[in-house]
């Protein structure tokens, strides 16, 4: 058994040749991120499924509001620049760019956040809740569980900056910014699909009562543009 | 991370209880997933022994209804969820790092994660016998039967927060195995000279990573149903109970090649060795595992045919549902091939091997007459289908895990399981399996 | 697959390509919100096509460049590229299968929609609801060999004369511009096979109960009231009488003589 130990306690930057010259924990991550594109697939669909499906208000287009929507969108986006600020700064060995942008990365996650809450009571206070209707039960779970992912990746990346403190990131171990990163910026273009999906698209939706060839369907207009 | 293991030592036991707790070395990790499984089977198996017996004569009331109903569904996912997968697992675990020539796996603490977090699932799912509140819905536990309304104890919220974690320690091993086989393999070892087994776990463990976040998100559906009065599965509030099913079966089905591709693997490795001759077509039944991997995600609705999806879509299904068929017939004559001509030693692990080919036959054959949606229509929720599911995955996987467990064992131990009493053992089983299940399939059609 | 790349640095794009990635991000984003800022084109059919593709681009970018795919191992991006396609698959099929492409998934539910007989002898559907609903009114005993009308003709229908008998008719299939949704749908009533409904109140006594329900307005008018503007009374005490489920359109198509003669169906239903 003693080669457990060892394999154990391999530090990345010894670690051997693999098969394909990918680094072992990189492919873990993609392949993690693949498998977590059917999660949000999952989601996604089921909230595509029961578009303009509510039984009662308040339907999208009473309570969403899309400028502060595009405003939290922009923090978001501008979070992933500072990621990648983040990861150069460590290629680079620069130890105060290193806290700095991820710092700054996990702080514009929590604008976010907060954005997030400030707009889940907002429409608690409108009368959408989660077992309202068809909305409320789809739009809190989705965002939720996104919520949730950026909420993880700010504890991540704050894990990271306490590890960095003592200067022990660097190139040699820039693959665990480079992990970090990789989950963020995922958990950006999910918000970016998201954004469209719920408040560009989906934004305007009115209900049942409504007419509804106003209830405007994705697959169709796309479809019928092509 | 290299940090991570400077701060938290990990304990090295050689021996005794705690070095087979703290251990992260694969073998061992193969041996606990084993043993765990083989205790599942039994209880799974006492289960299926319950029910039989209440069947056993008219107007029996050995169980009382919400007995039984608890029974059948503690059956179905004790044996698919925590004795066929884990076993499976168990054979990656021993056998994958030593057939591709690495050390260990990928990630050997991500591995023994793997086997604590399936334990602890397991444990939670049959905790609910305790309270007297096992799940009750069925394997499948279609909406809004599970709503609570119509189940109103936590039997079902048991069930889901389960296979929750059972779906956490699934991905984690899939993860695993995908960059252990695609990043470990020693020099040389290209994709196309990899034993089949290995082969077949890469293809399984992909399905794994794939499939399981979509139940994922059915559960969580169905938990915030229960339990935050969302609408997800509610007719009265706009939602549809079909959304489950679709959810439950675009896992469901790949899910059915997650259990029998390393089954098949298993077999591909057994019938060589025994016939004296190198496998028959290499390549193509590489290929027809790969082909059945992604043709597996188009045919999710042929379980769903009575439920009115309209002619266009059971069209479709129906002929994907065809169209698999092929690549695992391919496979089929390919097992024959490797028979033919060769010195055909009937050791316990043949005697298996040779069981799950024509027991697959006859659940395959039977699999293809329900994918014919009208004759479908006549089969489902009968015990047709009961018998077809038997005859692929208790003659199928169940017999292909054997012949792994009798060709294995002496790996493992350095002995020879006793070739009389393994005999006696594939007898028993050959014929109980049929004697049990073959009527099953005039009784449904009647 | 070659194993003689050994460990290589992946690249990463300089601080310029970030500066000009991310300036890019954010012109989308602002050309997205533009596009949906006039009044007119919310919510338009139309703008979904540019709307997708704008994020589309942005979604690239952002993997291709800051998760830098296009400078790393060919693999990584097969693998990523897989699990979106797959994911963006399951959705466009479940999207599909409910709503079969049409405008709106409500009313491809409702064409398909087929209310179902129940065949209390050998359960199920009956195979023509029709027949079930027309052979009652005749009045003579059902063939033997026809299993399929015998439970409709059975329940006791009380010899109100043709009105009940028509208000009957219209309680089961519908009349006007309503015939998509039949009372039946929601509504249950004792002896009516068709009525197994169980999204609104149960209607089996329906004729001594509506002359208590409300003070001052007697049986008749409470109920050709109810069923004019459902929202004029919700009783009390009464199962699944939910506000806002019955809408007012779903009884605009009756006449006043379908109102009478679903009146003098209900009456008769002690």
């Amino acid at each position: 058994m003693a080669h457990q130990t060892e394999v154990s306690h391999h530090a990345p930057e010894e670690e051997h040749p693999t098969s394909t010259g990918i680094n072992n924990r990189k492919l873990l991550m993609w392949v993690f991120l693949s498998s977590d594109c059917l999660f949000f697939g999952s989601l996604i669909a089921t909230y595509m499924v029961y578009r303009g499906q509510s039984l009662v208000g308040p339907y999208p287009v009473d309570i969403i509001d899309v400028p502060i929507t595009t405003i939290s969108t922009f923090v978001l986006l501008c979070s992933s620049f500072a990621m990648v600020r983040a990861l150069a700064a460590t290629n680079e060995d620069r130890q105060g760019g290193i806290i700095f942008w991820l710092l700054m990365t996990a702080f514009l996650g929590t604008i976010f956040i907060g954005f997030q809450v400030y707009e889940f009571n907002l429409f608690r206070e409108e009368g959408l809740r989660i077992d309202t209707n068809l909305f409320g039960t789809t739009f809190f779970t989705l965002t939720g569980f996104h919520g949730a992912h950026v909420t993880l990746g700010i504890v991540w990346l704050l894990g990271l900056a306490w590890i960095a403190r003592k200067g022990r990131l660097g190139p040699k171990t820039a693959l665990d910014v480079e992990l970090a990163g990789l989950y963020w910026h995922f958990v950006d273009i999910v918000w970016i699909v998201i954004f469209t999906l719920i408040y560009l698209i989906g934004g305007f939706d009115t209900g049942p009562a409504g007419d509804p060839s106003l209830v405007p369907h994705s697959i169709t207009g796309f479809l019928g543009l092509i | 991370m290299a940090t991570l293991t400077d701060v938290i030592d990990r304990p090295s036991s050689q021996s005794g209880l705690w070095s087979w707790i703290t251990t992260v070395d694969h073998k061992r990790i193969g041996v606990l997933y084993g043993v765990t499984a083989f205790i599942f089977l039994l209880l799974g198996g006492l289960e299926a022994g319950v029910i039989r017996l209440q069947l056993a004569v008219p107007d029996n009331t050995l169980v009382d209804p919400d007995t039984f109903n608890q029974m059948f569904t503690m059956h179905g996912t004790t044996m698919i969820f925590l004795v066929i997968m884990p076993l499976s697992a168990s054979f990656f675990n021993f056998v994958i790092p030593l057939a591709i020539g690495a050390r260990d796996v990928a990630f050997p603490r991500l591995n023994a994660f793997s086997y604590w977090v399936f334990l602890f699932g397991g444990l939670l799912l049959n905790a609910s016998f305790l309270t007297n509140q096992a799940p009750d819905a069925g394997w499948f536990s279609y909406a809004n039967l599970t709503e609570k309304p119509f189940s109103a104890n936590q039997g079902l919220d048991y069930w889901a927060l389960g296979l929750q974690v059972l779906g956490v320690s699934s991905l984690a091993a899939a993860f695993n195995f995908v960059v252990t086989i695609v990043n470990m393999r020693a020099p040389g070892m290209s994709l196309m000279r990899m034993p089949l087994f290995v082969w077949m776990t890469l293809v399984t463990s992909i399905l794994l990573v794939l499939a399981f976040p979509v139940i994922t998100v059915g559960l969580i559906e169905l938990t915030f149903d229960r339990n935050f009065g969302t609408n997800f599965f509610v007719p009265e509030g706009g939602g549809d109970p079909i959304l489950w099913q679709h959810l439950f079966w675009v896992f469901g089905h790949p899910e059915v090649y997650i259990l029998i591709l390393p089954a098949m693997g298993i077999v591909s490795e057994v019938l060589p060795t025994f016939s004296r001759k190198p496998l028959f077509g290499y390549p193509v039944v590489v290929f027809s595992g790969v082909v059945i991997g992604i043709m597996g995600w188009a045919v999710w609705s042929h379980h769903m045919f009575t439920v009115g999806l309209g002619p266009v879509a059971v069209s479709v299904f129906m002929i994907t549902t065809m169209l698999i068929a092929v690549p695992t017939g391919v496979k089929i004559f390919n097992w024959i091939g490797t028979l033919w001509g060769g010195q055909i030693d009937l050791k316990t692990a043949m005697l298996f091997a040779l069981g799950f080919v024509a027991l697959f036959i006859v659940g395959g054959l039977s699999g293809v007459s329900h994918a014919v949606a009208p004759s479908d229509n006549q089969q489902q929720d009968t015990y047709y289908i009961v018998a077809h599911i038997h005859y692929v995955l208790f003659g199928g996987a169940l017999f292909g895990i054997f012949a792994g467990v009798y060709y294995w064992f002496p790996k493992l131990t350095g002995k020879l399981l006793h070739e009389g009493l393994g005999k006696l053992h594939f007898w028993l089983y050959f014929i109980g399996m049929n004697v049990t299940f073959f009527p099953m399939h005039y009784l449904g059609l009647n | 697959m070659s194993s003689d790349h050994g460990v290589h640095e992946s690249r990463h794009p300089t601080l310029k390509q970030y500066v000009i990635i991310a300036i890019f991000l954010f012109a989308i984003t602002i050309v997205e919100f533009v596009i949906i800022l006039p009044e007119d084109f919310r919510g338009q059919g139309w703008t979904i096509a540019p709307l997708a593709i704008l994020s589309a681009i942005k979604f690239a970018a952002v993997i291709f460049f800051y998760m830098h795919l296009k400078f790393d191992n060919r693999l990584l991006t097969w693998v990523f590229l897989g699990g979106l396609a797959l994911g963006f698959a399951v959705v466009m099929a479940l999207v599909g299968l409910f709503t079969a492409w049409t405008p709106s998934p409500r009313a491809f539910a409702e064409d398909h929609a087929k209310p179902c007989t129940l065949d209390h002898e050998l359960g199920g559907c009956l195979e023509d609801p029709s027949k079930a609903v027309v052979a009652p009114t005749p009045g003579p005993a059902p063939a033997p060999d026809d299993p399929g009308t015998a439970p409709a003709a059975a329940p006791a229908v009380p010899a109100g004369g043709g009105l009940v008998d028509t208000g009957r008719q219209i309680f089961i299939t519908g009349a006007g511009e309503g015939a998509a949704t039949p009372c039946v749908t929601c509504h249950m009533v004792e002896g009516v096979p068709e009525a197994v409904g169980l999204l609104g109140p149960d209607l089996s006594h329906i004729g001594t109960e509506a002359a208590t329900r409300q003070p001052g307005v007697s049986a008749e008018d409470y109920l050709a009231q109810s069923i004019r503007d459902p929202e004029s009374f919700i009783a009390e005490g009464v199962d699944r009488a939910t506000p806002g489920l019955m809408l007012a359109a779903i009884t605009a198509g009756l006449t006043d003589e379908d109102v009478d003669a679903l009146v003098a169906f209900l009456m008769a239903q002690q």
